[in-house]
């Protein structure tokens, strides 16, 4: 939690050695032209440097980051880490959280399996007390629980001269697969989950199509999703709560879960119950809300691992 | 003040700071500019408007050409100029195509060297303002690359860094030993080659067998910076003013033209064995009094000749060498690669001894014709001054008064008369000039004298024994015979320019006068040249008096920069360093820049602390002290003690405080967790009070119990 075990590592950045060798350069000059101004110069370019990187140092130490789980996102999307920042009693100027070390590049290659890598825009936590969070989205890998490059705090403050670096506690994230193929809920319930005990029951909703009665359209779901829905009763055949079955899709096994990581979300953005079904995996029973819909992308992302929760 | 407050409200991006300082480093540059350049830098800054891609690079890429290509053709591919404008439109045209933050930060360092380089044109004050100015831009750039900030911030940070940074630059600037450039130089005298630096050459002032008047150390077609000879001392550098090596020594004198004795022209040192000495011990039994023995190594650059350059007065040899009679260390056969050998020499010295009659003759052997206004004064001192050649040397030196100028490029007057033409009118030449009248005027005044050609000065590597001697320390001076006290050394450029080898440099630590002769006033004996130097400084003494008046006026800070920060020098450092105090100053400066850097940590440690607590609220601090004060008494809370606990477990200790303590901790219990009441802090505060007064009093039971 508490990073304040962990060292900072302060390491010179490219202009900052850009800046370190103008001194030799300055010093030939100021001895062949026997010029103490620029004596003066080299000296005072020199000594900036050496004050940069006990700045830099300072502008990271004591002080407390706590890394907030990366809640979890599709593949192919973004993942939000955030820390926040306590400043330990002291003006903090210029933090970025950074995941990976080569963050502060930019663009750096996604390594195969993890969590890509990125950085946030120096932020500063001017307010002595003040707690800020801070953030990075990186590019979520594959589907799995990846776990993210390493974490850390840097700093380039002041000058740019040296790079502060403060490791903080590994993470992991979960990644859903990406949703993909037809998004369209199988029409006639081939295996129902479930058989209402009454007739004409509030199902949910479901997207109007032409020919509903107008009557039946939800106007307050209307309100909310801008598209048409109906309520959806059932009939006298029960509800039509749905199995989502790994066995009815199509293509090989990356395919069939993001077809099945689209018919949840459809399945939710209906209001269908729906129940996940992974052949000899452990299904999830049918339910309704996000939490439903979270077990069921869990599922679907764990698919294939270990998966001990 | 509303366009200053506007100004600081501003939010200069990288772009335009890197842009304002780039405009510093072109006007330090403007007083060396070629022409050209004032039509192509604009262009090059104005590129930036070109839309990115591959026409606007090659756009830049011919701008760029076009610059170098003809600075290239108009002053020489290797030019200074040629060198500043490919500099100078390379940054600009940077600056045009930079777009990214560390683009810019490379080219506000880079801009800062070039900067440096175009501080050189300027003079110390204004080049200190420049320095200021770029240095402040440049830094403020890097930090606008950081975040972008107001001006008035990125000035505060700017100065903030500089004033965190100026402790170790001073510590750093004033121990850096100042070896003085150029870097040659100092590789010189750390081994490296002398031939690879310099041209062979056997002519010219100090080497030539031929010496005219109007001959200056530039004639030659070498290089004034070419080093002659490294002269490494052991345990002390005397003045370099003292410092005479001795080379060709002529009599005859044609009119226009000094020659030497065929057999020192011939390059023959043996046929010279037999009228010199080959012992330093022989030739030293000759002079009647001498002291102050040094020595030193040199290493010599090969010149053709036989000169060894032994300084005035050799008192010991090293081998295939012989002092020649006219007091030279020569070698026995010319130096035709570079050598090294020790020497030793006297530096004071009274010669006296006899003059044959032959040299005599020699020394005192004028043109038959020609300068008759030489002639006339020399006439004129001997009537005034009889036989003391002493009287008439100091006369005719006092004779070179004000409106004489050591000048080596003047042009020396032609015709048989030159010498009575720069003597009476011209008044102006280099060293040779000087001696060469000199001697004419004693020989007229029949004084016997010669003229003494070689190197005086040196130049002292700081904090080094060492002295590279270069052929611009190439010298004439004069001696003439003293029937009491032998050939005495005059130096007619030591009255001509006297700032030229002022005593700049404290001795480190001379040595005690070896023997000291009868009467001679304590301390250093003068060489007899420089004897009657102090009493005839027209300048001196009505400054030195004016200085006195002023003394405590306003501190000089101009005169103190320039001292210590712009002409801080190798010998200045010395003195500082390892001078007056004994050689410990440097321990002092030390000690005072730890105990200040102390101070200012300690300070601001203090500060900090006294903020923290200061920004807590008053119960907290109430409960903070008394929770200090109970420490001193032994007690104090263990970790993850609740206050409640911590007082009954005080009170237990401590039972004539357990009423107090417990009173403390509800009351700051209360105040902490307990929803808000309006009394609380002021609970707090009064109980701890009374928790204070308590053990302040010393009520203690167990006390009596002790």
């Amino acid at each position: 939690m508490a990073a304040a075990d962990a060292r900072p590592a302060l390491r010179p950045t490219a202009a900052g050695l850009f800046w370190l060798a103008a001194v030799p350069a300055l010093l030939a000059t100021a001895i062949n032209y026997g010029n103490n101004l620029l004596f003066a110069l080299a000296f005072l370019m020199f000594a900036v440097w050496a004050q940069a990187a006990w700045a830099c140092r300072r502008n990271l130490v004591d002080l407390s980051c706590r890394v907030l789980p990366p809640a979890p996102a599709f593949a192919g999307a973004a993942l939000t880490v955030a820390a926040s920042v306590d400043a330990g009693g002291r003006p903090r100027r210029q933090l970025a959280l950074a995941c990976g070390a080569r963050s502060a590049r930019g663009g750096a290659a996604i390594a195969g399996g993890t969590a890509g890598q990125g950085t946030t825009t120096g932020a500063a936590v001017d307010a002595g007390a003040a707690t800020t969070t801070l953030q990075v989205d990186v590019p979520a890998g594959r589907r799995g629980r990846q776990p993210l490059a390493p974490l850390s705090l840097v700093s380039a403050w002041p000058l740019g001269l040296w790079r502060c670096r403060l490791p903080l506690p590994a993470q992991a994230a979960l990644v859903w697969p990406a949703p993909a193929g037809n998004p369209a809920l199988p029409g006639a319930a081939p295996n129902p989950a479930h058989r209402r005990t009454a007739s004409a029951d509030f199902q949910g909703l479901r997207a109007y199509a032409p020919g509903d009665p107008p009557r039946r359209i939800n106007w307050r779901a209307y309100a909310r999703r801008e598209e048409l829905a109906v309520n959806d009763f059932d009939g006298g055949e029960g509800g039509r709560a749905l199995w989502l079955d790994i066995a009815h899709c199509a293509g090989d096994l990356e395919a069939r879960l993001a077809q099945l990581a689209a018919r949840v979300l459809a399945a939710e953005h209906a209001g269908r119950e729906y129940g996940l079904r992974l052949g000899a995996a452990a299904g999830v029973p049918p339910g309704l809300g996000r939490a439903q819909r979270e077990a069921c992308l869990r599922r679907l992302a764990l698919y294939g691992a270990e998966d001990a929760a | 003040m509303r366009s200053a407050s506007a100004f600081t409200a501003v939010t200069p991006t990288p772009a335009a700071l890197t842009l304002s300082l780039l405009a510093v480093v072109l006007a330090s540059h403007v007083p060396a500019l070629p022409p050209l350049l004032y039509l192509l830098l604009p262009a090059a800054l104005a590129a930036r408007r070109l839309p990115a891609g591959r026409r606007a690079t090659a756009a830049r890429l011919a701008l760029l050409a076009v610059g170098v290509v003809f600075c290239g053709l108009a002053y020489g591919w290797l030019d200074s100029a040629t060198l500043r404008a490919g500099l100078l439109l390379v940054l600009a045209l940077k600056w045009a195509e930079a777009r990214t933050p560390r683009e810019f930060q490379l080219l506000a360092c880079a801009a800062l060297v070039a900067g440096a380089v175009g501080i050189l044109q300027w003079s110390d004050g204004a080049g200190l303002a420049l320095l200021a100015a770029e240095l402040m831009l440049a830094l403020a750039a890097y930090e606008s690359v950081q975040a972008p900030q107001r001006a008035a911030q990125l000035l505060r940070a700017a100065s903030r860094v500089l004033a965190h940074a100026l402790p170790l630059a001073a510590v750093l600037f004033v121990f850096f030993p100042r070896i003085p450039g150029p870097l040659w130089d100092i590789g010189l005298s750390f081994g490296l080659p002398l031939s690879l630096a310099v041209e062979k050459t056997s002519e010219g002032l100090g080497v030539s067998t031929r010496l005219s008047p109007g001959d200056s150390r530039t004639q030659t077609g070498v290089r004034e910076t070419q080093a002659v000879l490294v002269a490494e001392f052991e345990d002390w550098v005397p003045p370099t003013s003292s410092l005479y090596w001795r080379g060709p020594v002529y009599y005859d004198f044609d009119g226009r033209e000094w020659t030497l004795d065929p057999d020192y022209a011939g390059g023959q040192g043996r046929r010279l064995m037999a009228r010199g000495w080959t012992t330093g011990a022989a030739f030293s039994a000759t002079l009647r009094e001498k002291g102050r023995e040094i020595r030193y190594r040199i290493r010599l650059t090969p010149h053709d000749r036989l000169w060894l350059y032994g300084l005035d007065l050799p008192a010991r040899l090293a081998a295939e060498s012989l002092i020649a009679p006219d007091w030279q260390v020569i070698s026995h056969t010319p130096v035709d690669k570079e050598i090294s050998y020790d020497l030793a020499s006297w530096l004071d010295w009274e010669a006296g001894g006899k003059l044959p009659a032959a040299q005599r003759g020699r020394a005192l052997a004028l043109p038959a014709a020609g300068n008759p206004e030489l002639r006339a004064r020399g006439r004129a001192l001997a009537a005034e001054h009889g036989k003391d050649a002493d009287a008439i040397a100091r006369a005719a030196m006092i004779g070179l008064g004000d409106g004489y100028r050591l000048d080596e490029r003047a042009p020396m007057p032609a015709g048989p008369d030159a010498l009575d033409e720069f003597w009476f009118r011209a008044r102006a030449g280099g060293a040779p000039a000087y001696a060469s009248a000199f001697v004419f005027l004693m020989r007229a005044a029949g004084v016997p004298a010669r003229l003494a050609a070689g190197y005086r000065g040196g130049k002292l590597m700081a904090l080094t024994d060492y002295v590279v001697v270069k052929r611009s320390h190439a010298h004439a001076w004069v001696e003439i015979w003293d029937d009491e006290r032998g050939w005495r050394r005059f130096d007619p450029a030591d009255r001509v320019a006297p700032e030229k080898f002022a005593v700049t440099v404290a001795p480190r630590s001379a040595p005690a006068a070896a023997p000291k002769t009868s009467g001679a006033p304590a301390g250093r004996r003068p060489p007899t040249g420089d004897a009657p130097m102090p009493a005839i400084n027209p300048a001196a003494a009505p400054q030195s008096a004016a200085a006195r008046v002023d003394a405590w006026e306003l501190p000089d800070v101009a005169g103190w920069l320039a001292r210590w920060v712009l002409k801080l020098d190798g010998e200045t450092q010395q003195r500082l360093l390892g001078g007056r105090g004994g050689g410990h100053a440097w321990l002092w400066l030390l000690a005072a820049a730890a105990l200040l850097s102390a101070l200012l940590l300690g300070g601001a440690a203090l500060t900090a602390r006294w903020r923290d607590r200061s920004r807590l609220p008053p119960p907290r601090r109430a409960w903070e002290k008394a929770l200090r004060l109970l420490a001193r008494h032994g007690i104090a809370p263990q970790t993850g003690e609740c206050p409640s606990r911590f007082a009954a477990r005080a009170g237990a200790l401590r039972p004539a405080w357990a009423g107090a303590l417990e009173n403390l901790a509800r009351a700051y219990t209360d105040w902490r967790y307990a929803a808000a009441r309006a009394d609380a802090p002021a609970r707090v505060t009064a109980a701890a009070r009374r928790l204070r007064n308590l053990v302040l009093a010393g009520v203690d039971d167990r006390r009596p119990a002790a």
